[in-house]
């Protein structure tokens, strides 16, 4: 609605532009007059992008990703030249996905956005997959498209099928908010706006149109804009009465167990949880949407969370993606069941943005749970608060309680870890190589230096969860949020760029599917010397969808021996060693055999740490 | 002695010795019977001791693990559980000592998780031991530095 006044007060100012009035916008005092209105004057000193560049300076975004395009050059000139392409910097991308995929990662490890720039049209096409999963991960990304709006300043031909009315739309199912500005005041404000928006849980994406016009209007020498502080929100904290009340079920219980996937949003967050999970001496379950609990923790259940929640008399689930689906198991199989793994009794209870921030159309949102106590709020917000009103119902008596409890709660995880490092020797010489065996030869090759991994674990079974000591909120950032495919390659390299200033060494397990989307980012790391060891888990196909190949032709019948149809990538099989040298990046591989693999990473680790990007393909096993 | 203590034993003599032979066929009928029930008890003992063996690590064929071994990639096991069944977080480790081949054959027919049941149709029940002397067949795990 508020995009259709906007374009109707826009339409309403052109058409007065064309009957003689000063400029687009009218003649209220908030717009700048044209420089010149004679056609003849061909150059201006300054321009309106200009004014959109103090703004995303005043903002803070110190980066900006781009595919370049016509719809936004003023501005991409502006930023280079006026801005001194500082703060922000721009940042090539080969594509749209790339870029916004490049602003998530930065943002997991950051915590605050970074621009991306797209046209409006078929950028933002090529984009929408990466905001769809910025924003099933509740990511903050700053995004400005470019757009002409008004059809009589369009040059013929291109710029007709790369305009739109409402370029937002496309996205609007799935980010936070956008904005169509039809002046530069309005662009300042909506500006601050959006980027307000975008940093208050539940974080998302947004978006905001710059069009063209204004871009590339003419201003006067001494046409100043003003521009709103930028003012973030404190993130909403739960009721204070319903934080007592779990409190009092927590303090309470005999086996009370913390879940929590996307809570730790900051170091703060991390520390938080581990607080209350020690003062309760409580069994904590990290679904890895964020680094919520450091992997050696002694309360660390995650190895073991089934049987876990299965003994849980209370469960508090902070901020997780599916609360129904984690206290329920469900068996995908001819005939669809589930079965709750509750035991009688338990109390269920959520702290969450999720309820604040739900769309209709995508069902991002699960299956809905039936809860004891929901709380609306931030869960790393809401945390110290919990963590005050449980010591304070803390007794001698539930003390005494407690530490028992959180002695066989360590036992039990020194022995999940035993097992793990047990399990992690089968198959130890196979080739190809087991995702256990590079996960531990990659953990010989960095845990001496202050690195941080930027992919998510799935694909190669959780081993280094398993195996590795993560205890800093920035060595784990979770997974794509949407599930799109393509997500891993750009938003490390995005994490990467966050974490270069701090010198960390960033690495990333890679996934050859996943990297196939848009390969062209490896160029991008190259370009900007962006440091980053990717590992190639190379296992030749799009592995999950082979599985489901396979349940399918199982369940039919028929047998798996053309599952592999049109889901592995074989034949030839793609040297990514070559890929990445061809745009510039140092890689060996493909590596087969395990006793290569360690050699391999102490080479590449030594690139890294002179600043450049770096790839070793290993031909792994299927997970 | 008189001729008719002479004649009773003469028949007493001929008696015993008939009995004697009697006993002795039917020790020997006894001791066939024996023999024939212990051919049939060994028989038995065989046939169940083969599939016993069949399902032994140690005794394995290696044409069985050979044969094992491609159904174990032909039919996509390897898909969930790793190429050497060493197991993965789609699929639990398999070898080198699996479940007892019956235990294991329910789980392949009627799995009660999410694992692809395996019918008949899919996969004989030669295939399955097969399957299973692969698995029990690989090799311990390579102790790890702690």
């Amino acid at each position: 609605m508020t995009s259709n006044r906007n374009r109707r007060a826009f339409l309403k100012h052109a058409a007065a532009a064309a009957v003689g009035s000063a400029a687009l916008g009218g003649s209220t005092s908030a717009q700048p007059p044209p420089e010149s209105p004679d056609p003849e004057t061909l150059t201006t000193d300054r321009c309106g992008a200009d004014c959109m560049v103090d703004v995303i300076k005043s903002i803070g975004l110190e980066y900006v990703c781009a595919n370049p395009g016509s719809s936004f050059r003023a501005l991409h000139e502006a930023i280079v030249t006026y801005g001194g392409n500082s703060k922000p910097e721009l940042i090539t991308c080969c594509h749209e996905e790339s870029s916004v995929a490049m602003a998530h990662g930065f943002a997991k490890i950051d915590g605050r956005p970074i621009g991306v720039m797209a046209h409006g049209t078929v950028g933002l096409q090529h984009a929408a997959m990466a905001v769809y999963n910025a924003y099933c991960d509740r990511v903050p990304v700053y995004i400005i498209v470019g757009n002409t709006l008004d059809a009589t300043e369009r040059r013929p031909g291109v710029e007709w099928t790369h305009s739109v009315q409402d370029a937002a739309s496309l996205v609007r199912d799935f980010s936070k908010w956008d904005d169509t500005p039809i002046s530069l005041e309005h662009f300042a404000e909506s500006a601050v706006r959006a980027y307000k928006l975008a940093v208050t849980p539940p974080m998302g994406p947004v978006l905001l149109i710059a069009d063209s016009e204004l871009q590339e209007r003419p201003l006067a020498g001494d046409f100043k804009l003003r521009i709103p502080k930028t003012t973030g929100s404190a993130a909403p904290q739960g009721d204070m009465a319903a934080i007592a009340e779990v409190a009092k079920l927590l303090v309470a219980a005999e086996s009370p167990v913390l879940v929590a996937d996307r809570a730790a949003r900051t170091p703060a967050g991390l520390a938080s949880l581990v607080e209350l999970a020690e003062t309760l001496q409580a069994a904590v379950i990290d679904q890895g949407g964020r680094m919520n609990v450091p992997s050696r923790h002694p309360l660390n259940q995650s190895g073991q969370s089934r049987a876990t929640l299965g003994a849980a008399d209370v469960i508090l689930g902070l901020e997780l993606t599916d609360f129904w689906g984690t206290v329920n198991t469900y068996r995908d199989q001819l005939h669809r069941s589930s079965r709750s793994i509750l035991k009688s009794g338990a109390k269920t209870i959520a702290i969450s943005t999720r309820d604040l921030g739900v769309k209709a159309n995508y069902q991002d949102f699960q299956r809905f749970p039936e809860l004891d106590l929901t709380i609306a709020g931030d869960a790393e917000a809401t945390l110290p608060s919990l963590v005050d009103a449980v010591k304070r119902l803390i007794t001698g008596d539930r003390r005494r309680a407690f530490e028992q409890r959180g002695k066989k709660l360590a036992e039990t995880s020194q022995n999940a870890y035993d097992r793990a490092r047990a399990d992690a020797g089968y198959a130890w010489d196979a080739s190809p190589v087991t995702t256990a065996r590079l996960s531990l030869e990659l953990w010989e090759a960095i845990r001496n230096d202050d690195w941080s991994l930027a992919s998510y674990l799935n694909p190669v079974s959780g081993w280094p969860m398993r195996l590795w000591t993560f205890d800093k909120h920035y060595q784990f950032i979770g997974g794509s949020g949407g599930s799109g495919i393509g997500y891993t390659a750009p938003a490390s390299v995005g994490a990467a760029l966050a974490n270069k200033k701090h010198g960390r060494l960033t690495v990333t397990i890679q996934p050859d599917g996943d990297l196939m989307y848009a390969p062209g980012i490896l160029w991008t790391a190259a370009h900007h010397h962006i440091p980053l060891l990717m590992v190639m888990h190379n296992n030749r196909a799009y592995h999950q969808e082979l599985m489901h190949l396979q349940r399918m032709a199982n369940r039919h019948n028929r047998g798996a021996d053309r599952a592999h149809i049109g889901t592995t990538i074989t034949d030839p099989n793609i040297d990514y060693a070559k890929v990445a040298q061809g745009l510039g990046v140092y890689a060996e591989g493909p590596i087969e055999n395990p006793t290569d693999l360690g050699p391999a990473l102490k080479r590449a680790v030594a690139v890294v740490k002179r600043g450049e990007p770096a790839l070793v393909d290993v031909v792994t096993q299927p997970r | 002695m008189n001729d008719e203590m002479r004649s009773r034993k003469h028949e007493n003599t001929k008696l015993a010795k008939l009995t004697k032979l009697t006993k002795k066929r039917v020790s020997v009928l006894r001791f066939r019977a024996f023999v024939s029930f212990g051919c049939f008890v060994y028989f038995v003992c065989f046939v169940v001791a083969s599939v016993v063996v069949a399902s032994s690590p140690q005794d394995v064929q290696a044409t069985d693990v050979e044969r094992g071994k491609q159904t174990f990639m032909r039919v996509g096991c390897y898909q969930c559980h790793g190429r050497e069944a060493q197991g993965a977080s789609t699929g639990p480790r398999l070898g080198p000592n699996p479940l007892p081949l019956p235990a294991f054959a329910r789980a392949i027919r009627t799995p009660r998780n999410e694992m692809p049941p395996y019918s008949l149709k899919l996969l004989s029940d030669a295939d399955l031991a097969d399957v299973h002397a692969f698995v029990a067949a690989r090799p311990r795990p390579h102790p790890l530095p702690r």
